[in-house]
């Protein structure tokens, strides 16, 4: 496990970012997800540019971001690891960043 | 043109007389029905003397000459809610005359297409299911007529309509998006409209087109996962369908966008956990409580964490798309309630509003006028 990866949504998964869970419809929060926990298994950071897309729901914020600490045991880190190895970028729409933050905040508390 | 929108078919002998059979017994059904409209002698006989001939077998349902939600809503809910009843419960054949309709919402016209739709799609009779129970006649006015081609609402309907070159629109009046609906919360299908909005005129900032894309989005699942949760109670349901459609007026700038569900309305979909927690929240909340209160309940879920995962988040995009824009609204009607979220000149408003009917579904509309300079306000 080592470096850092940059994971642009609009570039590596989908311009039209969708909803919460896979079951409600296409380029899911819920797969993203997933999609990132796979790359956290063989880097130390993940970089996501949440640039470029079409625009975001809060559920799809939700899933990612606060979903990614309630699923951090899944790669043997503690909720607050996982926060140290996210970076998020979004200089198109700052309160993309701060919905992401507080998502992450809110799972920590939940946890 | 012919007036109706579908004809019986012809079969043998024996098939024949069963239609006969069923048609006696639906006419008597009708004459019943038609018997016990109390106190509406005169627009019953009137409504029964226009009708041509084909349709005096069916219940006459008269759309109002203003269908709309905000100017009309008890005839415009009554009309929907009669269409469900008889087709959908009672399968009675019913007539819907367009004739006199002057004024045509987007949002109440929405609401019954969908009616329709699922009318049509969920009753079907006679010979090779091809005798509906649903039929009517077309608007005379011309300008309704274009904006129901306009819309699409034959073509979702499966009725032949005029030649749209018969009917031009009227230059400079609101350009509208013809009906979507899908029963998964589609992304793509979410931004090809918006583009659609914006080639129709709508003057729509980057920032707003990526903040509907998310309402749209949010709506959409909602329709999805928490509308229609309790399917087993719903009747005659076609679960997680939703609708949208939308209008850009060059005129007054104004952006419109309507998304529709048939299920049972937030405030019965609101959890038992979800309730606990917003009773904290909200003051004087009860189950009691009336429709609205319990939609603006709804929408205080954006302003803290639940703490409950997966939930009460769709609001919070959809009213972060009105604190962003100068003039601007969100208005839900679901079930017996309303609630309208409004920005105009940079102040807040909030209004709740109670009838006896119910919707039968929840509807969220957006409106926004965006400043002559086509940017929008970011406190």
């Amino acid at each position: 496990v080592s470096g850092k990866i940059l994971v642009s949504v609009a570039r590596d998964y989908s311009k039209t970012p969708g909803p919460r869970y896979e079951t409600q419809g296409p380029f899911s929060g819920e797969r993203f997800r997933a999609m990132i926990l796979g790359k956290l298994r063989t880097a130390d950071k993940v970089v996501i540019d949440l640039d470029g897309t079409r625009g975001y729901g809060s559920s799809f914020i939700d899933e990612v971001f606060g979903g990614l600490i309630r699923h951090s045991r899944e790669i043997g880190l503690s909720g607050s690891e996982m926060v140290g190895r996210i970076e998020i970028l979004s200089e198109e729409d700052p309160s993309y960043l701060t919905e992401a933050n507080q998502a992450m905040e809110d799972a920590l508390r939940s946890l | 043109m012919k007036l109706v929108y579908c004809r019986e078919t012809p079969g043998g002998r024996s098939a024949r007389l069963k239609r006969f059979r069923r048609r006696v017994s639906r006419s008597r059904a009708v004459l019943a029905y038609v018997a016990n409209m109390e106190g509406e002698r005169h627009k019953r006989s009137d409504a029964l003397s226009l009708l041509p001939s084909s349709a005096r077998r069916r219940i006459p349902l008269i759309v109002p000459e203003v269908l709309s939600l905000e100017h009309n809503y008890d005839e415009t809910v009554r009309l929907v809610n009669d269409l469900r009843k008889l087709v959908l419960e009672r399968r009675l054949p019913v007539f819907i005359r367009f004739k006199g309709v002057k004024q045509l919402e987007l949002a109440a016209t929405l609401y019954l297409t969908a009616e329709l739709y699922r009318c049509r799609h969920l009753t079907t009779g006679g010979f090779m299911g091809q005798w509906r129970l649903v039929n009517g006649d077309y608007p005379v006015d011309g300008p309704i007529h274009a904006q129901l081609i306009e819309l699409g609402f034959y073509e979702v309907l499966g009725i032949p309509s005029a030649d749209p070159g018969d009917y031009p629109q009227a230059d400079g009046g609101p350009k509208m998006v013809s009906f979507r609906t899908n029963t998964t919360s589609d992304p793509e299908a979410a931004g090809k409209f918006l583009s659609e909005l914006s080639r129709l005129g709508a003057p729509l900032s980057a920032q707003n087109q990526r903040d509907l894309q998310g309402c749209l989005v949010e709506a959409m699942a909602n329709a999805i996962d928490h509308a229609y949760k309790f399917d087993r109670e719903l009747k005659n349901a076609i679960p997680k369908r939703w609708w949208l459609t939308g209008l850009a007026d060059p005129k007054t700038r104004e952006v419109g966008i309507v998304v529709f569900d048939q299920g049972h309305g937030i405030p019965r979909t609101l959890d038992r956990t979800l309730f606990e927690w917003l009773q904290i929240v909200v003051a004087g909340l009860t189950e009691n409580s009336p429709d609205s209160k319990l939609i603006e309940a709804a929408t205080q879920l954006r302003r803290t964490s639940t703490g409950l995962q997966g939930r009460g988040k769709g609001f919070s995009t959809m009213m972060k798309f009105v604190d962003r824009c100068e003039d601007g609204e969100l208005l839900v009607y679901s079930a017996c309630g309303s609630h309208l979220y409004s920005r105009r000149n940079g102040t807040l408003g909030v209004h709740g509003a109670d009838r006896t009917l119910s919707l039968g579904g929840t509807l969220i509309q957006w409106r926004v006028r965006p400043s002559l300079s086509g940017m929008d306000i970011a406190p």
